[in-house]
Formats: structure tokens, sequence, C-alpha cells
């Protein structure tokens, strides 16, 4: 039975009325709206309740979950610019494409509340009606604490952390558009998204949540290199993030694919003997009530050695190789083998800015209100040393100018009915120099992503 | 979905209220008349009352912590930073384990307008993302007071929500702190 109770500025009520006050808490369970009100005593009060012992064997440990999702997708590319054989642009036209671009099966636990697993496997590209795709380890780790929050140690395979993206590539469903910006698109990514340790923290002076990471791993690295990956963010009022991370591949690094493999895994292009590069540049993130604002800025200066024989397999005309990068590879001025130009130094940058409001509207009737989200990109990306032969290991966007550089402009809605259905569509067009003539494309997406859980909070 | 304990109070909370405010207002506003007749020699003072429970207003939100967090650190600012994620320690390093309320549920929606400002769809998307970036795990869901006092007074660094009608009596184990209001 509670205890009775009185404002205040009053005077104690008698025990009478306390009594019948405590008998219609007991049976109303007690409440009052105006203000907090405080304990008093009693001059005959009852027996407080006695404490009660919550000793219980029951184990509240955080249970394994798995979970994942499924986002199908259409793409449809209107009449794209291309490079003859003869070297001078073209328009050719494209049909659209069905595709299940991330289907994902995940599962994370924790032991004693300190060992925590994930994985992540993952099929991309696994729509094709006539091939089967495999299913990817993308990441699989294990992460300890060492000095509580403030240093702990992942291991295994994980994405690392670098910038807004990286970690959350995989969150499709969770994000706006229906696509990951620009850099870290599968055909020019800046650096290897993996790696295998990471040292992370966290702190909290003042109300900031600081974090870092250190990580390295295998990577791209030719030998016994330490290729070094950091980054460091400051969260400021649950609202404002502004972070920098770093990257050297600290000696030589060596292409992830050979020739004909298709697009690398890092920012190692196919065609090198080696090379020596780091990455530079912010981010920061601003996440409002009704808004999200997301800006990354990357700069990655590059110094290699091209492998002759591997450049000899890109002066096939049918390639289509433009004027540019012709004579950056020396096929207009050498005369033999000996004479192309192999060492190379040149800079990848790549910046993007995505903007989205958030709109609620109860179109389920006496349902949870269904969320509209129209949003906005800006990608640039520029990268003067790669080709536009995708299966090469190219770029088909920046490959495609004759000074390597992009820019996309991108609008769309993503309608939410529920927290676990997205629906996306969205418009870009792209513009790129082709023999000195500014050469706009356009795409449509949409996509349809359905995240699914099990165990953990799925209850 | 587990039930909801507080789910049903807000009708009898409202009789509650009136009757305590009625009885209330009456004594306060005899003790604030400045023309009453003046009071009678005031009686022998009562003798000392032992310590009492606490009482709590059942539709307001309280913070369940373990006794081994300093409930001066809570914050309403430090609150959102834990449930979302962003704090995940304690000053004193101790690691910091929320718990949450079925989702939907009138506590756990409560909870998620005044502290966090989110809604039931906003807070499950700030998770999902996170979750599936595989960095952490969102809070573990607890359904009944009595899994919830349990879960907190057995879990060091846990913290958990309630509505006060959910409580009597003084929780073994538990810190019980009320929602801080204010910006900080």
């Amino acid at each position: 039975m509670p205890d009775c109770l009185r404002p205040p500025l009053c005077r104690p009520l008698s025990p009478g009325q306390c009594l019948v006050s405590g008998a219609l808490l007991t049976v109303l369970a007690a409440p009052a709206y105006a203000q907090e009100v405080v304990s008093t005593a009693l001059p005959t009060p009852p027996a407080p309740p006695a404490p009660q012992a919550y000793t219980t064997s029951t184990s509240f440990e955080q249970p394994f979950k798995l979970y994942g999702y499924i986002n199908s997708f259409y793409e449809k590319v209107g009449r794209s610019p291309a490079v003859s054989e003869e070297g001078d642009p073209v328009v050719e036209p494209n049909p659209g494409e069905f595709d299940v671009v991330n289907f994902n099966v995940m599962g994370q636990g924790a032991l004693a509340r300190k060992y925590r697993y994930y994985f992540n496997l993952a099929s991309p590209g696994s729509g094709s009606p006539t091939a089967d795709a495999p299913l990817l380890v993308r990441g699989a780790m294990v992460e300890a604490p060492i000095a509580g929050e403030y240093l702990k140690v992942s291991a295994g395979k994980m994405y690392r952390r670098f910038g807004i993206y990286n970690e959350m590539l995989d969150a499709t469903v969770s994000f706006i558009g229906t696509t990951d910006p620009e850099m870290l698109d599968d055909d020019h990514l800046i650096l290897t998204r993996s790696t295998n340790l990471m040292l992370h923290g966290k702190v909290n002076p003042g109300g900031v949540a600081l974090r870092y990471a250190i990580t390295t791993g295998n990577d791209e690295r030719e030998s016994n290199q330490v290729p070094l990956g950091l980054d460091f963010n400051a969260l400021f009022d649950n609202q404002f993030t502004v972070g920098t991370s770093f990257y050297s591949t600290n000696g030589k690094a060596v292409p992830t694919v050979e020739m004909g493999e298709g697009s690398p895994l890092g920012g190692v292009l196919p065609w090198m003997e080696y090379d020596e590069y780091y990455v530079y540049g912010g981010y920061m993130q601003v996440k409002g009530d009704a808004y999200l604002l997301q800006g990354e800025y990357w700069r990655s200066p590059h110094s290699g050695r091209r492998d002759p024989d591997k450049v000899l397999q890109l002066f096939d005309p049918a390639l289509g190789l433009n004027a540019a990068q012709r004579e950056r590879f020396g096929f207009d001025t050498a005369t033999s083998a000996d004479e192309l130009p192999l060492d190379v130094n040149y800079t990848v940058e790549a910046f993007y800015l995505r903007l989205g409001v958030s709109l609620h509207a109860d179109l389920a009737k006496n349902g949870r209100p269904w969320e509209f989200t129209p949003y906005a990109q800006f990608d640039y990306y520029s990268n003067p040393e790669t080709i536009a032969n995708k299966d090469l290991g190219g770029d088909n966007e920046a490959g495609l100018a004759d000074d390597g550089k992009f820019y996309k402009g991108m609008v769309g809605l993503m309608v939410k009915p529920t927290t676990t259905v997205a629906f996306k569509v969205d418009g870009s067009t792209h513009f790129q120099t082709i023999s000195d003539e500014m050469v706009p494309y356009s795409e449509l997406h949409v996509s349809a992503s359905y995240y699914w859980q099990m165990g953990g909070n799925a209850r | 979905m587990s039930a909801d304990p507080s789910s049903s109070l807000s009708r009898r909370g409202l009789l509650a209220a009136a009757v305590i405010g009625l009885a209330a207002g009456a004594r306060g506003a005899q003790a604030e008349d400045p023309g009453a007749t003046p009071a009678p020699a005031p009686a022998p003072a009562p003798e000392p009352a032992p310590p009492a429970a606490p009482a709590y207003v059942a539709d307001n939100l309280y913070l369940l912590v373990h006794t081994g967090v300093p409930a001066d650190a809570l914050t309403r600012s430090r609150i959102k930073a834990i449930y979302l994620g962003n704090q995940t320690s304690w000053e004193r390093g101790l690691s910091v384990v929320p718990f949450q309320r079925a989702p939907g549920s009138i506590v756990a929606d409560r909870f998620l307008d005044k502290a966090l400002g989110y809604d039931t769809m906003g807070y499950a998307q700030h998770w999902q993302g996170i979750e599936l970036a595989g960095v952490a795990m969102a809070p573990r869901v607890l359904g009944a007071t009595a899994e919830v006092l349990s879960a907190v007074a057995s879990t060091p660094g846990a913290i958990c929500y309630v509505m006060g009608g959910e409580l009597s009596g003084a929780p073994a184990g538990v810190t019980v702190v009320p929602l801080p209001t204010g910006k900080n």
C-alpha cells in the first residue's frame, strides 16, 4: 500500500484521509498529473513494503539475432555515351534491367555482454534468372573489450570505419537513395571496403560522443606492408557529426583482380604493377527531426607503376579508349613497348552531398503513418587513370570522360509504409566531357526492399 | 508482444488524480487563506516517522538504473545518447546496458517521444541502420514490470524505464529517478 501523498504546501492530511486516499490509490493504481509529488510520513504509517529482491537466475544476455534484407532493383539507363573504335563519341541504347542487387543474411550476438560477434553473408547481383549467384562472406568478426568502451578490438573480416557510408553500405533499406554514393560504387572504389583488424573506442566528455578507429589488414598489400586506416569523429547533441578519415597503403599495394576479372576491390587498378596511395578527407552529417544532410570529400594521391604487359592489353582499339587516354598510356607516341610511360602519379577525388526530408502521412487509416522522404544528391568523381571498360577493371562513368571526371545530380522519393519496407524511385543525370563536348545521360532506378529479423528484439 | 502493465492506467489515473487533487486542493486553500480564523495552538509534534516508501506518479516516466550507476549522471541529453547508441559507458567506465520496452506499448511510445523525440518507426529505423551496419545491437526488449526490475537489478550498468503506475515500494538493487525534463 502506498503512503499518503500531499502537495508540498499542504498541511498533513488526517490519517483517515490518508487511508482513504491510499486505498483509492491502491485500487486505481495511483496517479496524479499536475506535479511531481513527494513522499511524506504519517504519524502512524503503514509499514512500507519490504524491498523485493530481484536476484533471479534469469539471464538478460543479448540474444542472438538473425536478420537481413532483400533489395529488388530495376534500372533503365537512357541512351548513354560511348567511344567508337575510331575514338569518336557515340550514343548507345541500353535495355532496362531487373536485379536483386542485395540479398543479405546477417547475424550478431554477444556473450557476457562483452564479446560480440557478427557475420554478413551477401549475394550481390543475385537477380539473374539464368545464373545463380554465390553467397559471399562480406563480414565475419568478433569483438572484445580491452578497456571497456574506451578500447575494443575487432578481428576477422569487417567493413572499415571510413566516412559515413562504408560501414552502412549494406543497409540499403535504411538509407535514402536507391544506390550508394558514387565513391562507393563497385567500379570506382577508392580503397578496400574491408579489413581485418580494428582497434576502436568511444568516449563521451561533456556530452560529446568521440569515436575513433584504427584499422589494418591484408588489404591490397604486396607482401609484408602494414596498411593503416584511421577514423575520428565527433557527435554533438546527438545530431551533428563531423569526422575525418585517413588511409595509407604504407608501401606497395598490388591489384586485387587480374585483367578481365572486372572491377578492383580497392584503389589499385588492374594494369598497375604496384601502387602506393593514401586517402584523406572529411565528412559531416546533420540529422534533424525531419531531415538528413550528409556530405563527404575524399582525395587520394597515387604514385605507382604500370605493368607493361597489361598496358599492352589496353591497346586493343575495340576497347574504345578516348584520345586523352591513348595519350596518357603513350599509345600515340610510343614506337615500342619499351617507350610506354610506366611511372604514373595521379589523384582521385570524390565528393557528394545528400539531403533528405521526411514527411509523414496517415494513409493507413488507424495505422502508423507512412513516411515519405524526398531526397536529392550531387556526386562528383574524378579518376584520370581509369578507362571505360569495366571488364578490364575500368569505370564506365569516369572512364568515358576526357579528363576522368563526371558529375551526377539525382532526385528521388522513398516511401516507407512500415519500418521494414522501403520503396524508392530516383532519376539521375550524369555529365561528363567527351571529345571536348559535355555529354549528359540519364538513369532511372526503382527499388523495393524488405528488412526481416528473427530472434533478438523480434518478439 | 508482451502485455504492457501500464496500458490501462490512464483512466484510473485520472480518477485518482482528481480525488487527490480535490483533497489536497481543499487543504491547500485553507492553508493559504489570509482571512481565515487563526488556527488553534498546534498540537504536540508527532513522533518522528520512519522512512517512508517512495510514491510514484502513475503516468509519469521513471528511469530505473542499477544501484551501481550514479543517479546524478542521468541528464536528458545523456539518456538520449544512451538510447541512440551514442553513449555506451558511464563516467566510471562501466558499460551502459540499456533495456527497452516492447515497441508500440504505451510506456515505450511515451518514452521515445518525451526522452528521445522519436516515434516508434523512427526509433526502429535508427537501430535498423546500426544493426545492418553490424556496429552494435539495439537494446534488448523487456516485457512485464517484474522482468524490468529483475533485469536492471541483476545487471551492472543497466538502465530501463517504467511508468510510475508500474512501481510500488522501493525495489531492491534499483535506483528510481524521474525522467529528467528540460534540454539537458
